[in-house]
């Protein structure tokens, strides 16, 4: 246990340090939601929320996870952890929490700004927001720990996770409403695991019918599933 | 003290150790055994196998064949128990970004049931100055240094030290050399590779010698010296090497 909190609080400090987490994870998602306040509609901001609020998940579970994973994986820095006491997955969970808790803290963030400056209302129970929000991080986590596995070195998994992160971050409905992209965008939209969550996560604002977005739960489940199961079959240490 | 049963005195016994990279045979039927309290130096030229031989002991590699025993205990199985009181330096050990080196300490100090002080063993190598700089802007005599003071952390009975004095000025290096003269009288037993030859004949009780994965020649320095009549053991090194170079010239 000692060995777990000395390394999370490292990582962290090293996070903080980096910067980059901090600005991609938490003060750009902080700026998207002010300017999308100031300039549109309350309907329109509430709508936004969601979307907005989940970019800390992507930013996380498609950058931080999989480049900190890959990172210390070609820098030998797990293969040291193998010739001590400990498990190298001590090091790995400490940075799939600390990633988690910049996941949270944006949202966090997100919301304060949502309801407190532009009084943005959560018609359905919060509960079922936070847990929904819970279920989005695990199933795109899962995709991060997946792309960690599979790239051989940190080049590579710079270039997935550029790939991946910003046509996601722009056509899942997280800076601009899937409901306003043009036709021939919203094939790439559809795809997107994260425009699932985002529509969720909507849902959960909204309160609407939970059984009407059944498609997008099982969607996610098995993204989760077959991720998670990859993942853990496919990790090397070196 | 666990006592062993078969050979009470013995830290590390390989048996038939067999590696090999796609047809590249790395290590060949390696058999190597090194009593308690001992410095043992593993030589060779770059690419002899002294690395995967390293690798396979510490079971960061996995073996083709062949059997290792650490303290008596299989490291792959017994895995925590074995490293518990084993200190280990890499070849060219990497860090994470911008960590400090008092945190590379501290985390190093986190993995391990019992420890010794960072702090003395900073001072011990003059890096005391150095606790709040950031590890990877260290000059690389100090980053070598710092992997060996992390390797002394967990109060080790068995010593690695893979090529622990490359880039090293020659203060420092005696400086090492002298510290480890002090662990080994207080019954650490420390197993080397090393390029220079001055340290290995000052430091270590046996070598082995290594060639195309196999050990050439092994014995006491001196036996060696002795054997071969030649002036010191750079000069047998570079016989062994001539041999091969030789060999390769009639092939």
């Amino acid at each position: 246990m000692n060995a777990f909190f000395t390394i999370f609080r490292t990582e962290t400090k090293l996070a903080i340090r980096d910067g980059n987490m901090l600005f991609f994870g938490v003060l750009f998602p902080v700026g998207v939601m002010l300017l999308i306040g100031f300039v549109s509609s309350a309907e329109a901001t509430r709508l936004s929320f969601a979307g907005v609020g989940a970019i800390g998940i992507c930013a996380a579970g498609l950058i931080g996870l999989p480049l900190t994973f890959a990172g210390y994986r070609h820098a030998g820095i797990l293969k040291r952890f193998r010739t001590t006491p400990a498990s190298p997955a001590v090091l790995l969970l400490a940075v799939a929490l600390l990633q988690t808790l910049f996941a949270f803290a944006s949202a966090g963030a997100i919301f304060l700004i949502a309801r407190f400056i532009f009084s943005v209302e959560i018609s359905g129970p919060p509960l079922r927001f936070i847990l929904t929000f819970l279920f989005v991080q695990i199933s795109i986590f899962g995709i991060g720990f997946l792309i960690s596995a599979l790239v051989p070195n940190t080049k590579t998994a710079n270039l997935v996770c550029t790939v991946l992160y910003f046509p996601m971050l722009f056509l899942s409905g997280a800076t601009v409403p899937a409901e306003i992209m043009p036709g021939f965008l919203r094939f790439f939209t559809e795809v997107f695991p994260l425009t699932q969550g985002i529509m969720l996560l909507k849902g959960a604002v909204t309160g609407t019918d939970l059984a009407g977005d059944l498609v997008r739960v099982i969607v996610l489940a098995v993204i989760a599933v077959v991720s998670y199961v990859m993942a853990f079959a496919t990790f090397r240490w070196e | 003290m666990i006592v062993m049963e078969e050979n009470m005195n013995t830290v590390l016994n390989v048996t038939g150790l067999t590696k090999s990279y796609g047809n590249l045979l790395a290590v060949d039927r390696l058999e190597l055994c090194v009593p308690d309290g001992e410095i043992f130096g593993l030589l060779g030229h770059n690419g002899a196998g002294k690395s995967t031989t390293m690798e396979c002991i510490l079971g960061t590699s996995k073996p083709d064949a062949g059997e290792v025993r650490i303290l008596g205990l299989d490291p792959k199985k017994e895995r925590r128990k074995v490293f518990a009181r084993v200190g280990v330096q890499f070849q060219e050990t990497k860090y994470q970004d911008k960590l400090l080196v008092w945190e590379a300490c501290e985390t190093a100090a986190s993995l391990y049931p019992r420890t010794q002080d960072c702090n003395e063993l900073l001072e011990r190598f003059h890096l005391t100055d150095k606790k709040k700089a950031v590890v990877n802007e260290l000059s690389g005599g100090e980053r070598q240094k710092l992997s060996v003071v992390l390797a002394m952390i967990p109060k080790p009975e068995i010593l690695f030290l893979d090529e622990f004095t490359t880039g090293l000025d020659p203060q420092a290096r005696r400086g090492i050399w002298k510290y480890l003269k002090e662990l080994k009288a207080t019954g650490v037993t420390i197993i080397l590779t090393s390029h220079y030859m001055d340290e290995v004949e000052f430091l270590c009780d046996r070598i082995a010698i290594m060639k195309q994965g196999r050990i050439t020649a092994a014995g006491t320095p001196s036996e060696l010296v002795a054997k071969h009549k030649t002036k010191n053991l750079e000069d047998v090194f570079l016989k062994y090497m001539e041999k091969e170079t030789s060999e390769e010239v009639v092939a």
